[in-house]
């Protein structure tokens, strides 16, 4: 089965899914079912072998001995029908009436209510057990212990072994139950064991001690010590209520037993059967009234939150997903084509997202390699810087020491002077020697020459700086004419270059505390056959002692900072066989110049 | 050793170039101190035969601007640069243009007095050869053709048949280019003239 199928193959995911699967498969059994019905309509039953199912309290025998005067009855009276009586137990009289196996039902009004209506039995007459008695107030529940039992109050009976027929038996535990409550009493907190059929087995279990308490129909105890079968002052009862019809009891009293049709029994054997039943009369013979009104019995369901009426909301569910079951399996199929879309969506989201990730991981990673390649040439730059410093005065040093020794040589030429005079130009000589190693172990290999698509450079240089940028509320913006220009440098050096000068801007800008502009515009210049690339700002530029010497090292216009982003930027550029200038606009901010030969390579060789 | 010629130190670090000039008069050397490119090519006379000591890195015109400007006004001067950094490229690079020497500081009293020896030499080269080709450009046409026969060699019959006239009037000519050069005779006329020609 589709359904099947398709509900394990949900088994393992969210209950979410399975709650749907389950009603798509309510709704599919609920069809099946009522398909069947629609089928099976039988003809009405007018005659011929009728089924009469008796609820037997006390066993077969013993229902089939009650109800024989009644039956008999009917045989004669009514020819054209034979009436067949079954014995069942409660939960019997309701299968047989679900499956329409049985033509008429004698049971208590308890069931009588609550397979009245969904089964649409239609009432006949009501028992009247005893004459003298309204047959409105014939059935209750006792609740017996033994004579000598310490019992006094239902209370005491907690935790004690307790039997009753079966928790729906109405003359028994059920009318016992609303008592117990308004006692006090929780039914949990009784060792509560329900015995079945017949009845008599409770009293003997209670007689023999296998039990503390039974809760038995009214007048059983009475009928049991008519037979002989008991001694009836061997009992007695708890929560009394005094007599009902002569006979203990522990409940209120509700009408008698009823004869009721099933539907499929035609209109007239029905009335035939209530006319008989009516007009039984004499000695030895069972007694039939009038039905009486149900409704102390619907109230006391009510209470119980049994009512039929009332049904619970799974069964009102269940019931209405029958009656609409096109709709309900359309609507599971567009709940889980809805349910597939949204997986769909989401799967679509978590892609996206880990495209996103990914972006952002190469975006940090070449922040870091740029930061590497940064410190890299920070370093190198300071070497440099460091040997040029330092070589100055170790010059002057072996200078003197040099022109000290010649001047020594010529006056004094066995001086034991000149050796020292010599020794100290040689030292400085080895000083400068050492620094020189140095700065050459730590200058790097001249960069790869490669071909650098401006368009892509930009958009990684701007995306690098972009936090910071947007950070300080700055516009920054570039552009390149024509968009596949390209030229031929290294890529990491031309992405150190860019993101200095943006910083330098950047630094500016915060500095000020301004808020502006950067652009960035690559273009192509024919006559030169090179790439030209501007950064300008309106941070206010340079000022005219840093524009005489723009590449002096050591000499930051910040506070923070070694100034050597102009000083690295150079010597990039000079690597690259490029170059860098830089200046002023009118517009008050800086532009600095970059040119690097164009690239003639084709952009997918 | 040759005798010395005027020197020329061009350096933004007054503390190195003052020990610099200690080393030179230590050699007998006498040292004009310029402290930048700028000022050197507007203070100095560059037809004087002199050396000149640029220092690599200075602010404005660095020592190969300097070298380049000096090239392009035909100064005399033979040149010499010091570096900080023994940059190959750029020592290759001013070797090409003209450049005597091209020194690694600190350098030795021994390293500078050899490099200056060819600068001066390389001075008075280019003054000599800048004073051949001023008297030559006073010669007449035909005199100028003269003195490059003179200069192969020839005799004057030969010259005389080459171009057409008499022996007599090349032997006037061939006096007056002798004494126009300033050459003593024939011979060192010829080795002048191989000299620019």
């Amino acid at each position: 089965m589709i359904w099947n199928k398709l509900y394990s193959a949900f088994g393992q995911t969210r209950g979410f899914l399975r709650t749907i699967a389950a009603l798509a498969l309510i709704s599919h059994g609920l069809a099946a079912a009522q398909t069947t019905d629609d089928i099976d309509q039988p003809a009405p039953v007018d005659g011929g072998t009728v089924v009469v199912g008796i609820l037997a309290p006390r066993g077969e025998a013993h229902a089939l001995t009650q109800w024989q005067s009644t039956l008999r009855a009917l045989d004669e009276a009514i020819p054209r029908a034979s009436f067949k009586p079954r014995a069942l137990t409660l939960d019997g009289i309701v299968e047989a009436v679900a499956e329409g196996r049985i033509d008429f039902v004698l049971t208590n009004p308890g069931q009588f209510v609550l397979l009245g209506t969904p089964y649409a039995l239609s009432w006949l007459a009501t028992l009247r057990s005893n004459p003298a008695d309204s047959a409105r107030e014939a059935l209750g529940s006792v609740l017996l212990v033994r004579e000598d039992a310490p019992y006094t109050s239902a209370q005491q009976l907690a935790g004690k072994r307790v039997v009753a027929v079966h928790e729906q038996a109405f003359g028994g535990y059920l009318l016992l139950l609303p008592q117990l409550e308004s006692a006090g009493i929780n039914p949990g907190a009784l060792d509560l064991a329900f015995l079945g059929y017949p009845v008599d087995a409770l009293l003997y279990q209670l007689r023999d001690g296998q039990a503390e308490a039974a809760i038995m129909p009214v007048c059983m105890l009475e009928q049991m010590a008519a037979e002989g079968l008991v001694a009836l002052e061997d009992y007695r009862p708890l929560m009394s209520r005094g007599k009902l019809g002569g006979c203990l009891a522990s409940t209120p009293a509700y009408p008698d037993w009823t004869f009721a049709a099933l539907p499929h029994v035609s209109e007239a054997l029905a009335a035939d059967v209530a006319r008989v039943l009516l007009d039984m009369d004499g000695a030895g013979t069972t007694r039939w009234g009038a039905p009486v009104s149900a409704a102390r019995v619907a109230t006391l369901f009510d209470d119980l939150r049994l009512h039929p009426l009332r049904e619970p909301l799974l069964d009102r569910l269940v019931d209405t997903l029958r009656r609409y079951w096109h709709y309900t399996l359309f609507a599971a199929l567009l709940l889980l084509g809805a349910l597939l879309y949204h997986a769909w969506i989401q799967r679509q989201a978590h892609r996206h997202s880990r495209a996103l990730q990914s972006t952002q991981l190469a975006l940090r990673e070449r922040e870091r390699e740029l930061a590497s390649a940064q410190s890299l040439s920070v370093s190198g730059e300071l070497a440099a810087t460091l040997a040029h410093e330092l070589n100055q005065p170790l010059a002057a040093i072996r200078h003197y020491a040099e022109g000290g020794r010649l001047r020594l040589e010529r006056q004094t030429p066995d001086s034991p002077l000149l050796e020292p005079f010599s020794r100290i130009g040689k030292e400085a000589a080895r000083g400068a020697g050492i620094i020189e190693q140095a700065r050459q172990w730590i200058r790097r290999e001249p960069p790869a020459i490669e071909r650098v698509a401006l368009d892509g450079l930009l958009r990684d240089a701007v995306a690098l700086t972009e936090p910071r940028v947007r950070r300080l509320d700055i516009a920054l913006d570039w552009t390149v004419r024509p968009a596949d220009l390209a030229a031929r440098g290294n890529r990491l050096a031309m992405e150190q270059v860019l993101s200095n000068l943006i910083n330098n801007s950047l630094d500016a800008f915060e500095a000020d505390r301004r808020v502006g502009w950067i652009r960035i515009d690559a273009g192509y210049d024919a006559d030169t056959a090179q790439v030209r690339l501007t950064v300008a700002d309106n941070a206010g530029g340079f000022d005219t002692e840093r524009l005489s010497q723009p590449f002096t090292p050591l000499d930051s216009s910040r506070a923070e900072g070694l100034g050597l982003g102009l000083v690295i930027s150079r010597r990039l550029m000079q690597r690259q066989r490029g170059t860098i200038d830089i200046g002023n606009h009118a517009r008050g901010g800086a532009e600095i110049r970059l040119t690097l030969p164009a690239s003639t390579e084709d952009a997918n060789p | 050793m040759i005798s010395a010629l005027p020197v020329h130190l061009v350096d933004d670090d007054a503390g190195v170039a003052e020990a610099c000039r200690y080393l030179l008069e230590g050699l007998d050397l006498g040292v004009t101190y310029w402290s930048s490119g700028e000022h050197f090519l507007a203070g100095a006379n560059l037809h004087e035969p002199a050396a000149v000591i640029l220092d690599m890195r200075m602010p404005g015109l660095d020592g190969i601007a300097v070298h380049e400007r000096l090239r392009a006004g035909n100064a005399c001067l033979g040149v010499v640069i010091l570096t900080g950094h023994g940059d190959v490229d750029l020592a290759v690079d001013a070797m090409k243009r003209g450049a005597v020497d091209f020194l690694q500081k600190p350098v030795s009293a021994e390293a500078l007095q050899q490099a200056l020896a060819t600068a001066f030499e390389r001075a008075r080269d280019n003054a000599a050869h800048r004073d051949i080709s001023a008297r030559a450009e006073q010669l007449s046409d035909r005199e100028r053709e003269i003195a490059r026969c003179v200069s192969q060699g020839m005799t004057n019959r030969t010259i005389a048949d080459a171009l057409h006239i008499a022996v007599r009037t090349v032997e006037v000519h061939r006096a007056r280019v002798v004494e126009k050069m300033g050459a003593a005779n024939s011979a060192e006329l010829a080795a002048l003239w191989q000299r620019i020609d």
